[in-house]
């Protein structure tokens, strides 16, 4: 009869440990619309007026940047960091750098949380509270950054005075997605610990 | 996972080394015009020594003394390069052993310009400050206003006339 009630107590465990596996799922498909949120512009000059985005570097081309420490060269893999580089050299390392931690903890963070939904271990999201928390960090410090340029002479040179001319960043659409990512593995971390007790 | 860190460090290791190494050589299409001539501009010290291919058109300049140049360039928007009122263009002052074609309808809004494919490289990466009368509106000369346009000078080691142009932008953007 002991034997029966351990059984069953495993049994229904083993049960919302399975209903737990439901957060990392939906985490890996948000982290994946993150990842893919981080083709937007980082950094960008828009003019309305004249031809809409006219020259950006998006967070994967900050984490090339910063992986290669190439802030003066062309090509899709940098995107226009070259450009913004010539006015605001700090601005764009800085850039360059969260960028990059940024993007690689996106990145482990997406690999982890796949990893507790395929593996079944929802101890998994634990550490992808973890990456998440810290990935949205660097995000917003990415996001001052590219923001940071708008204080240099390339406003002059491409807006001249046109108010329909800015920098902008959309830095913030990936972190506010990271938002409910770090919410759900929250809730699961709380749900995990109390099982354990 | 140590598959993906693995990865992800491989290619942090071969990004600098594959940007490192010989010197490049670059032959800029329709494609790349303006984003690596833009590059020249402002990092010119990085395209030392590396062979150039460029199509462009002749284009003749006077400054304010009347020294006369000969330039291969395409017109372009104020962003880049000079800023000298309806003709802004980006480009480079042509140095050569041989005589380079006349420019034709270089001011005119029109592909029918002389157009050269010219291989070569940056003589250096000082560039000559040359002062220009500024344009007015209706494109005639404003003799009160100067402007100060900047190019790179470009040793031409080749240069061919191109005769179908047709495909070729004289004003390039992004």
């Amino acid at each position: 009869m002991a034997e029966t009630k351990a059984a069953k107590r495993e049994r229904a465990l083993r049960a919302k440990k399975q209903k737990l596996l439901i957060f990392p799922k939906i985490g890996a498909a948000i982290n994946a619309v993150v990842l893919a949120a981080c083709f937007l512009p980082f950094l960008g000059i828009y003019n309305t007026d004249i031809q809409g985005i006219e020259i950006q570097v998006n967070g994967w081309n900050a984490l090339f940047c910063g992986l290669s420490g190439q802030y003066t060269a062309t090509g899709a893999l940098y995107g226009n960091m070259d450009i913004f580089n010539y006015y605001a050299t700090d601005a764009c390392h800085s850039l360059g750098l969260w960028g990059m931690i940024a993007m690689i903890l996106l990145v482990v963070a997406f690999a982890v949380t796949l990893a507790a939904a395929i593996g079944k271990q929802p101890v998994l999201c634990v550490p992808a509270l973890a990456l998440n928390v810290l990935g949205f960090v660097a995000l917003v410090l990415a996001y001052r950054s590219g923001m940071a340029v708008a204080q240099s002479d390339i406003i002059e040179i491409y807006c001249q005075s046109n108010p329909a001319c800015s920098v902008e960043s959309y830095a913030t659409i990936p972190a506010v997605l990271m938002i409910g990512c770090i919410v759900l593995h929250a809730i699961a971390t709380v749900k995990f610990f109390k099982l354990k007790k | 996972m140590k598959r993906l860190l693995c990865l992800l460090l491989a290619l942090a290791l071969c990004l600098p080394l594959a940007a490192c190494g010989k010197t490049k050589n670059y032959v800029l299409t329709e494609d790349t015009f303006f984003l690596v001539m833009t590059n020249m501009q402002y990092y010119p010290e990085q395209y030392e020594g590396s062979e150039l291919e460029l199509d462009c058109f002749t284009y003749s300049l006077e400054d304010i003394h009347g020294n006369k140049y000969l330039c291969g360039v395409r017109k372009c928007s104020a962003e880049f390069g000079c800023v000298c009122g309806n003709d802004t263009v980006i480009g480079f002052i042509l140095d050569a052993p041989f005589e380079l074609p006349a420019p034709r309808n270089q001011s005119e809004a029109s592909v029918e310009k002389t157009w050269v494919h010219l291989k070569g490289q940056l003589s250096s990466a000082e560039k000559e400050e040359i002062e220009i009368h500024s344009y007015l509106p209706d494109g005639s000369i404003n003799p009160d206003k100067i402007e100060t346009i900047k190019f790179l000078h470009f040793n031409v080691e080749t240069c061919d006339l191109i005769e179908d142009y047709q495909n070729l932008a004289f004003y390039v953007n992004k």
